[in-house]
């Protein structure tokens, strides 16, 4: 159950500073972000922008899971047009929708806002490559640059780097590099399973019964 | 208006209040139901169909001035007139104090009375509806003059109707009810289930309370856009283990949880675990319908089962995996209903979804109250809540607009190239290749796996098209390779339900005639066998 302070304004301080100092130390958790949210909602002139940002962008690291989502709910929507939060709005529905050019032309844009999270772009690559390996079984050198936004020097290292640890292969021929991604759940065809009809043993009793009489 | 009482209230309802209070003081739990279902209903038929009850001071006098008893009388007056009339500013100030200090009494724990739970149910739900109601009157101000707003903010600097105390009042009756501890072990849980709440020697008043408060706390939360609090808020309960619950004995009780844990899910897109409450709630509803078709309750159980087929066809659009979590009788109703809309909504995205979201969510509200200080005069704030919802859905629905042409495209082959597949959809090879990482993000949900509370689970395979991209070493052209996924036909158990089904006619029609009623000739009751296999 919730606490009954969830709803208590005079904690408001309290509870701004407690998300603070989550996302500082790195453990950004989202009911403690959604309490902050909920004292907002009832005092919506006290909303103090900046940490909504920021509550955002921890969010966004977190896709899939739907932590941004949650909180765009609570937010009112004059707020929502407001920066810093319209601009990341922006980016995170190019995010969802795969959208890699854009968001990262709206990563630069807000670099500022963005800086409060120092590791976001790395974060952020990891994310967007786990979503090219399940949808991927081999993927183009160029592909991968678009969607990373890294190309050169950086994309090698990366590219050796996941070959030393997570089984990627590398092959030339052709124009460019193909990487060869390791297989998932995913990225291959799921065998059909015959689904018979499976019937509960009530029904079989019933069934043989009336057979027989 | 009220006519002139005194004398003039009618000896009928003298009588009421007299037998229904030495009931209530007797505990004799069948009486109280009887007249609070029947009586009460038939009073109000014959005296009071326009008008209001008699105000609790002028039947104070039958009952010894009993205090309590007063209070759960104007709970009832108070509700009947929100009912009937446009309450006043004055009235709704009134209802609240009256619960007030009902709240008060019981969460003192000093009653030992039992009262029918049908009654608690109502009145959480009643509580409920009432701020609902207060929240959509304080937003209309454009239809206020000056001295009604200096009235409202008085009112709501008082805190009458505020939501933290709606909240506060309704924690502190699940607290209190030790509701948590009740549910914590099977055996106790199953011990609630078999007494229903009702106990010998205690009162079932602050345990039920609680119990139903915490489906209260689903709702409130709900209509701020709070969803996962909501969830969250409803624990111990879990729509998804129904083995105890006792909600299914109020159909409104049921109907609260399910649509409101749909509700929660679909906004959450765990489309999966909205499409199982669904299911549940509407073969719930279509198996009890005709129990309460003479209440004064059916027409919004009608019309609750309305807004839930539309809320399963936005779902099923949204994720038409989620089929498999749903009945097929329910199916085939839902397209009977939404048939050509749910077609245009999963072929071509089709803007549909606002409609069918409008007709089918709940009445949404603000959480802070709207300046009062005279900026907003001539404005109508109720639309704000119901606005921001709609956006954070429509947000959804948009990301995955694509999605169904594309699907659509895809079913067609085993094996396309995309720069055909750009070309076929008439869009550039970087736009297709966006969409189809959209697909695949797609397909899989959070679902609830079993463990921990409502809000918990782990994403779940809920796939509609299955494929992969494959590059090729030599020309670096992207391969899309899609496999079939038929949906699942259950053939076995579609069969052995109907053949239960005839066998149980077939026994019905041989059963020998039940014995003659005295008067009765036996002759009457031959044609009834031929005329019943003629129907079928």
């Amino acid at each position: 159950m919730l606490d009954a302070q969830e709803y208590d304004t005079s904690r408001l301080n309290v509870t701004e500073k407690e998300v603070a100092d989550q996302i500082k130390a790195g453990k950004f958790e989202i009911n403690k972000a959604l309490s902050l949210l909920r004292l907002y909602n009832l005092l919506p002139d006290q909303m103090d922008l900046k940490l909504v940002g920021s509550i955002l962008i921890q969010a966004l690291l977190r896709i899939p899971e739907p932590d941004f989502n949650l909180a765009m709910l609570l937010i009112p929507e004059r707020m929502q047009e407001e920066q810093p939060l319209s601009a990341l709005l922006a980016v995170s529905q190019h995010l969802e929708a795969g959208q890699y050019r854009e968001f990262w032309q709206g990563v630069e844009a807000c670099s500022e806002i963005l800086a409060s999270e120092p590791d976001f772009q790395e974060k952020m690559r990891r994310q967007i490559l786990e979503r090219l390996c399940n949808t991927y079984k081999r993927v183009g050198q160029n592909v991968l640059a678009s969607c990373l936004h890294t190309d050169g020097s950086k994309l090698d290292s990366l590219i050796q780097q996941k070959v030393e640890q997570h089984g990627w292969t590398v092959s030339t021929g052709g124009s460019e590099r193909i990487i060869t991604l390791p297989r998932n759940s995913h990225n291959q065809l799921r065998p059909a399973i015959a689904q018979g009809g499976a019937f509960e043993m009530d029904q079989l009793a019933s069934l043989l019964t009336t057979a027989r009489g | 208006m009220e006519a002139g009482y005194g004398d003039g209230v009618p000896d009928l309802v003298k009588r009421f209040v007299v037998y229904f209070y030495r009931h209530i003081r007797e505990r004799n739990i069948r009486e109280i139901q009887s007249m609070y279902e029947v009586s009460f209903a038939k009073l109000t038929d014959r005296f009071f169909k326009a008008s209001s009850w008699p105000p609790a001071n002028l039947v104070a006098g039958l009952v010894d001035g009993d205090h309590v008893f007063c209070l759960l009388y104007q709970e009832m007056y108070f509700r009947h007139l929100y009912a009937v009339t446009q309450p006043s500013l004055q009235q709704r100030v009134e209802s609240w104090q009256n619960y007030q200090a009902l709240f008060n009494v019981i969460l003192r724990g000093n009653v030992n009375m039992q009262l029918p739970n049908v009654w608690l149910w109502d009145m959480v739900d009643e509580f409920i509806y009432q701020f609902q109601s207060f929240a959509q009157y304080r937003g209309r101000l454009h239809e206020k003059s000056a001295e009604e707003v200096a009235l409202l903010r008085k009112a709501c600097a008082s805190g009458f109707w505020d939501i933290s105390q709606v909240l506060t009042y309704l924690q502190a009756l699940a607290d209190k009810s030790g509701i948590a501890q009740d549910l914590s072990t099977s055996s106790s849980e199953q011990r609630l289930a078999q007494t229903d709440g009702y106990e010998a020697q205690r009162s079932n008043v602050l345990k039920m309370l609680g119990y139903y408060s915490l489906l209260g706390l689903l709702r409130v939360h709900s209509l701020v856009g709070d969803y996962h609090g909501a969830l969250k808020a409803l624990a111990p309960l879990n729509p998804f283990k129904r083995k105890n619950l006792l909600t299914p004995r109020i159909a409104g009780a049921n109907i609260t949880l399910y649509y409101y844990a749909g509700f929660a899910y679909l906004m959450q897109q765990r489309y999966l675990d909205a499409a199982t409450c669904f299911n549940t709630i509407l073969g719930y509803i279509a198996r009890v319908k005709q129990q309460y078709q003479r209440s004064s309750q059916y027409d919004q159980i009608l019309k609750k089962n309305e807004q839930l087929y539309a809320l399963l066809a936005l779902t099923l659009a949204l994720c038409p995996a989620a089929q498999r979590c749903v009945d097929e009788v329910i199916i085939n109703t839902l397209r009977e209903k939404h048939g050509d809309k749910m077609h245009r909504m999963v072929q071509r995205g089709d803007g549909l979804h606002d409609e069918l979201f409008g007709y089918a969510c709940p009445k949404f509200v603000t959480a802070a109250p709207p300046k009062l200080d005279g900026s907003h005069i001539g404005v109508n704030t109720n639309q704000e809540a119901y606005r921001l919802q709609l956006r954070c859905f429509l947000g959804q629905v948009t990301t995955q607009s694509t999605l169904p042409g594309l699907k659509q495209t895809l079913k067609l082959y085993t094996s396309i190239s995309l720069p055909k597949l750009a070309v076929l959809m008439e869009q550039d090879q970087a736009a297709v290749r966006s969409q189809l990482m959209t697909l695949k993000a797609s397909s899989s949900c959070k679902t609830w796996s079993g463990q921990g509370d409502a809000a918990e689970g782990t994403m779940q395979p809920a796939i509609d098209v299955d494929f992969y991209i494959d590059t090729d070493p030599e020309t670096s052209v992207e391969m899309v390779t899609i496999s079939d996924v038929k949906p699942v036909r259950r053939h076995g158990e579609f069969l052995a339900r109907h053949i239960s089904k005839f066998e149980d006619i077939i026994r019905d029609l041989n059963a020998p005639p039940p014995a003659a009623t005295p008067g009765a000739t036996p002759a009457a009751r031959a044609p009834s066998g031929p005329s019943a296999v003629a129907a079928y």
